[in-house]
């Protein structure tokens, strides 16, 4: 391999982080540049599966992104339509990463922009993310398996492209007739972004970034556990460099123990992110990477998708979701509730590996 | 002819460069069939950390790895 393919995923990673921060100087929420479960909560609230004012947008980057990922997996040959690895538990593990992600407030690439602008807490999210992929490889290395996702039909792929074409249509209505409908937050994060045009670009440029490093966030500690290969580890770094230099430069770095939408409570920040790994590893694929995967024609990760946005729908409408005022009793059971699936997913089917064996 | 294949095509990552793990530990030739770009490289990697010989032999949207060991 050469020096540049080895290092492509690190260049993408100080791309990312400078993209963040250039996001949030142009009016994104602080160390929100880019996050997948903040976005995806966001698009959920903007397409009414929840009513929290504050929360509801739908976030031109996620749409950039998937035009990025979808031409660029075009394009390289990555556009292989497949499907079938259990989607149902891919749905549940999807609504689990959301309800980790909606404690911590963040999924681990704000983890990283938090931590960069100066704010502490992120560091208990951050520790969080290795004990999850801990927990999931546990089960991984010990017969794990959702089955194998299957050929599908090419048209069948043109679901997940049909869904979002629908979101970019709803999003330019909005921009330009004002409509009621899809709703977007007069105040709160949800009303804080940088104009539409630039966040649906730099989100082309992430999804071809994105696509082609195939960065993934839970990955990289994985592959640390694993392998010891450092390989997706130095795009969390470069993530890190990248963001850590622009906000420096941006006047963005201001350090404080508990920063701008999030909460100081370390368990919660912990356990959080750490459900949000375990379910990532069990998924296969961080928040962002399901994302990236939906737009390789992946149907499962499309499947998970539609999970995490209903995740965010019922975090919010049952009030389980952290805020800067701390984690409601409602979250506590919530986190309660998804560790105890996520353990029963993650112990079931490894269960299977033993009773069939042969069937890889 | 006789070194095994391993058919990983369909499964979620990193479960192909798990197997591939397990059979590397076991010190016989063999060969996996993958179905995505990302499994091939990340089982490359694996095989390259390890300092194995190794060919990728790319079928359309699948590739044949096979490990010399």
């Amino acid at each position: 391999m050469s020096l540049l393919r080895k290092n492509l995923v690190l260049l993408g990673g100080l791309l990312v982080g400078v993209m963040g921060a250039v996001l949030v100087k142009y009016g994104n929420p602080a160390n929100m540049g880019l996050c997948f479960v903040c976005f995806y909560r966001d698009i959920a609230g903007a397409l009414g599966l929840h009513h929290n004012a504050l929360v509801q947008y739908l976030r031109p980057e996620i749409l950039g992104i998937f035009l990025g990922s979808f031409f660029s997996a075009l394009t390289f040959r990555d556009f292989n339509p497949r499907g079938g690895s259990n989607p149902a538990i891919r749905f549940i593990l999807g609504i689990l990463i959301m309800v980790g992600g909606l404690i911590f407030l963040g999924c681990p690439i704000r983890a990283i922009y938090r931590l960069a602008g100066g704010d502490l807490s992120a560091v208990g999210g951050l520790l969080g993310i290795p004990f999850g992929a801990y927990l999931g490889l546990f089960f991984l290395t010990r017969g794990y398996n959702l089955g194998k996702a299957r050929p599908l039909p090419r048209w069948v792929a043109l679901i997940p492209v049909g869904f979002f074409v629908i979101l970019l249509i709803l999003l330019l209505i909005k921009i330009e007739w004002q409509t009621p409908y899809p709703y977007f937050s007069v105040k709160g994060p949800g009303s804080m972004h940088a104009p539409a045009l630039l966040s649906l670009g730099l989100g082309v440029v992430a999804g071809v970034l994105f696509q082609r490093t195939r960065l993934c966030l839970a990955g990289g500690f994985r592959d640390i556990f694993l392998f010891n290969d450092q390989y997706l580890l130095k795009g969390f770094l470069g993530i890190l460099l990248g963001a850590l230099v622009a906000n420096a430069a941006l006047g963005l770095f201001k350090p404080a123990v508990v920063g701008p939408v999030a909460h100081g409570n370390f368990v919660a920040n912990f356990l959080g992110m750490g459900l949000l790994g375990f379910a990532a590893i069990l998924l296969g694929g961080c928040p962002m990477r399901q994302m990236v995967m939906t737009w390789e024609a992946n149907f499962d990760s499309f499947i998970a998708i539609l999970g995490m946005l209903a995740g965010a729908g019922l975090t919010h409408s049952l009030g389980l979701a952290a805020s800067p005022a701390g984690v409601t009793m409602g979250g506590w059971a919530a986190l309660a509730l998804g560790y105890a699936a996520a353990f029963a997913i993650a112990y079931g089917f490894s269960l299977i590996r033993a009773t069939v064996k042969g069937e890889a | 002819m006789s070194a095994p294949v391993i058919d990983c095509r369909g499964l979620s990552c990193p479960l192909p460069v798990i197997r591939v793990k397990e059979e590397l530990d076991k010190g016989q030739p063999f060969s996996v069939i993958v179905d995505a770009s990302v499994a091939v490289e990340n089982i490359s990697r694996l095989l390259g950390n390890r300092g194995v010989e190794f060919t990728v032999t790319p079928q359309g949207y699948e590739s044949l790895i096979e490990v010399r060991s």
